[in-house]
């Protein structure tokens, strides 16, 4: 008996399957469960691998029950019992007719259809026809994918090749948008340090504030550079102002010392300056006063400075102008004894005569050096910069006094100086209480008394002391017993305090020629004292000795001073006198007898008398032998006693 | 502090006060003093206003002396007297309309200053309203004499 095709296809893809094939092979998974269906006329006999033999009658049904109760369904296996690493591929020829009997099955059986299509895209294009493929899901969650050509894989894994691929797929979209999420940070943060390198005008404002002092007066923002916050006194106000730097092309690349903000100085204040101080040691000619304006640094393009350098220089150009204020007021207001002289940008003073120091003010405004030729070209070492430093200190210690708690805080109707002047009104302070408290010493006379200047002074007077020995070298006294003059000659701003070995000091100004006629005078003393102390080695006897004597001609230049030694046995006797102006005078003494001719006398008739001194006879003491005076004495002393 | 001397020196007759004035110096320079630079005491009046009934207004006087150049004294008539700071006299101007300043009575001495030993001995004109009316020698010294009696009987050959 037969049925029509339409009959059994209504019962499910087995049918449908046993109408097209006379034998099925069905492979199971892991263990090959064969059902032979031998479709008859009447029956169907279903062969098992196992060799068992099941007649079915025709029945659909009976069919269905067998082949659950036997729990071997076509497509149907335990999945999760498969070894994953097994696969096995049924080879079925299955046609579009094909899958929708599985599609029937699977409602019979109770699987869900995934996915279902007649026209499958992928895989090789079939000439008979277009493939066809279904994916069915059991109630367990197991999957099966039924395609045309596909062999059919009764993948152990392909729950978990779904799950891994849907993992691998939500990962790559999660990994997308952490992606383009770090792109976007990574991005913005380039642009940060892009925008910090490019130093905008509110990161510069903030650093130029954090030095300096800015106010913002309307819409300007202006600033102080001035030491008046420090305790200055000079009156000029030093504000700069701060600009925006916006004349700069974006697209085109930045400058490498490009700055968005600029300062503008005052036009007084700019270029550099410094403070000359210098000494010359002749007086140079009139007509250079004034010229001074040599600059010994190189000037640097001013509009390419950044604007701490522009500020610096200005402030630095401030202070010089300051100090220079302060030391030429000085100058003319404060009466001493040295003059000084101010002109133009230079200040002048002679602390000691051939001495000249020198104060200038060397401002360059970094322009184009006018044609005026300096008088010379300046030498290296002209230049302290000991004193300059010392200048500046100085100025810097008086804007601190101003500050210190001795003067500050103030009311505002006191004067400026110290607190106690302020009860100088009401106490009624005499001048010299008024004196006392007010500072004594200006700037200017503070410089002068530097270190550097005693050093030049006392340079001065010992090379002036050395030609001084130079001149007098034929009067040079070398002592036989090996003493010399000691002085001690204490050089001070005004004078020189001269201080002998034997304790007399005596004051000198500082004129040269003073202390040259004193150290004459001082010389020709030394070689009466050099006469009495030869006297004493030579067993000479001191008659008198005189420091200062009344008699003779009147010495311009100090007091001659005179010796007289009589020789060991009596009989001769050395008379020195000695003035700085009027030179040596040696006389010797002879006993009476030695004299020839001697008036005959007649009181006095003993012989005895002829052993006396008599008569003088001056020596010509140019003509005598010896080096200088000590040793012309000495063979003077040496020719007079006879030997035993 | 010091003791101070003033008087008043009459006028030689025959001579003007100038010409007296610098005899006096002769005989100082002839003593062996110094000069010593210049001095200046002033003296201001000022006339309270504002006074109730007909009682004569109370006067003020403001002076300087360049002995205490930071220094201002002011005296009030029969009352206080007080010793300030040069302020004193802008603080006058302020009270302009309580004191008006009597600029015709302001009494000046001008003068120099002699050093002689411990002595300093200021002989100035006195002057009012740009005439000279007499001559004061102040004789001011840094010891205190002993006894109550301050004249100094050296000085008396002088005048």
């Amino acid at each position: 008996m037969s049925r029509s095709a339409s009959e059994w296809t209504s019962w499910g893809g087995v049918l449908c399957f046993v109408r097209h094939l006379s034998h099925i092979t069905i492979l199971s998974v892991f263990r090959s469960i064969q059902l032979q269906l031998n479709i008859g006329v009447e029956q169907i006999r279903v062969v098992h691998r196992d060799g068992r033999v099941v007649t079915l009658s025709h029945q659909e049904q009976e069919l269905q029950d067998f082949l659950l109760s036997q729990v071997y369904l076509l497509f149907l296996f335990p999945l999760w019992s498969l070894d994953p690493s097994v696969l096995y591929a049924a080879s079925f020829q299955m046609s579009q007719h094909q899958v929708h009997a599985v599609q029937q099955l699977a409602k019979v059986m109770g699987w869900h259809v995934l996915s279902f299509s007649n026209h499958v895209g992928l895989g090789p294009v079939e000439s008979i026809g277009n493939a066809s493929a279904i994916t069915v899901a059991s109630p367990n969650g197991e999957y099966l994918q039924v395609s045309h050509w596909f062999p059919l894989m009764f993948h152990p894994q392909t729950q978990q090749v779904f799950q891994l691929i849907s993992k691998k797929k939500s990962l790559a979209t999660a990994a997308q948008l952490l992606l383009k999420g770090a792109e976007k940070l990574s991005k913005s943060v380039a642009e940060n340090q892009e925008n910090r390198r490019q130093r905008d005008f509110n990161s510069e404002l903030l650093r130029l504030r954090s030095q300096w002092k800015l106010r913002k007066v309307g819409d300007k923002i202006l600033g102080d550079l001035s030491y008046r916050s420090a305790g200055s006194l000079f009156p000029h106000p030093g504000t700069f102002e701060v600009i925006k730097n916006t004349d700069i092309d974006l697209d085109k690349k930045l400058p490498e010392d490009y700055c968005p903000l600029d300062v503008q100085i005052p036009s007084d204040l700019e270029g550099s300056a410094y403070i000359k101080v210098s000494i010359q040691k002749q007086a140079p000619d009139i007509g250079d006063l004034g010229t001074v304006n040599l600059f010994r640094r190189p000037q640097k393009n001013k509009a390419a400075q950044p604007w701490h350098i522009k500020l610096e220089a200005a402030q630095n150009v401030l202070l010089c102008k300051e100090i220079f204020a302060q030391l030429s007021r000085e100058a003319v207001q404060i009466k001493s004894q040295i003059p000084h002289i101010v002109v133009k940008n230079q200040i002048i003073s002679q602390p000691f005569p051939g001495l000249q120091l020198s104060i200038s003010l060397c401002h360059s405004t970094g322009e184009k050096k006018s044609n005026r030729a300096s008088p010379e070209k300046p030498k290296p070492d002209d230049h302290l910069h000991v004193l300059e430093h010392n200048l500046h200190q100085m100025m810097r210690e008086f804007h601190k006094q101003q500050l210190s708690s001795v003067v500050m805080p103030h009311p505002a109707s006191a004067p400026f100086g110290h607190k106690r002047l302020r009860l100088a009104g009401p106490m009624a302070y005499d001048k010299a209480e008024i004196a006392n408290l007010q500072q004594n010493e200006g700037l200017l006379e503070k410089i002068i008394k530097q270190k550097e200047i005693f050093d030049q002074k006392e340079l001065f007077c010992c090379t002036n002391i050395d030609q001084q020995a130079g001149k007098l070298a034929a009067n040079c006294v070398f002592s036989h017993a090996g003493r010399s003059i000691q002085l001690q000659l204490n050089i001070g701003v005004e004078q020189i305090r001269v201080v002998h070995r034997d304790g007399r000091v005596v004051t000198l100004s500082h004129q040269e020629q003073e202390l040259q006629d004193f150290l004459l005078s001082q010389m020709s003393q030394h070689q009466v004292h050099a006469v009495q102390q030869l006297a004493k080695v030579m067993g000479w006897h001191v008659l008198s000795f005189s420091n200062h004597v009344g008699l003779g001609p009147v010495e311009s230049i100090g007091n001659a001073s005179a010796i007289t030694v009589a020789s060991p046995n009596g009989e001769y006797a050395i008379s020195v006198r000695n003035g700085p102006e009027s030179g040596c005078k040696v006389l010797v003494q002879f006993p009476r007898s030695q004299i020839k001719d001697l008036p005959k006398s007649d009181v006095v008739q003993d012989t005895k008398w002829s052993q006396l001194r008599g008569p003088y006879k001056e020596v010509n003491w140019s003509k005598m032998e010896g080096r200088n005076f000590v040793y012309k004495m000495e063979l003077l002393m040496a020719a007079l006693t006879p030997c035993p | 502090m010091g003791v101070t001397c003033v008087c008043q020196v009459p006028v030689v007759e025959g001579k003007s006060v100038q010409q007296t004035v610098d005899l006096l110096h002769k005989k100082l320079e002839q003593l062996g003093a110094v000069k010593h630079g210049s001095f200046c005491v002033d003296c201001e009046t000022y006339q309270s206003t504002g006074n109730a009934g007909g009682q004569p207004s109370k006067l003020l006087y403001v002076m300087h002396n360049s002995e205490v150049p930071l220094s201002c004294m002011a005296l009030f008539e029969g009352g206080p007297c007080l010793t300030a700071d040069t302020n004193f006299d802008v603080l006058m101007v302020k009270l302009k309309s309580h004191f008006q300043n009597a600029k015709g009575h302001k009494v000046e001495c001008r003068g120099s200053r002699y050093r002689y030993c411990d002595f300093l001995i200021k002989v100035g004109t006195v002057i009012m309203s740009s005439s000279a009316r007499g001559i004061s020698v102040e004789v001011w010294s840094e010891w205190k004499l002993a006894g109550n009696d301050t004249r100094f009987s050296v000085f008396f050959p002088l005048f």
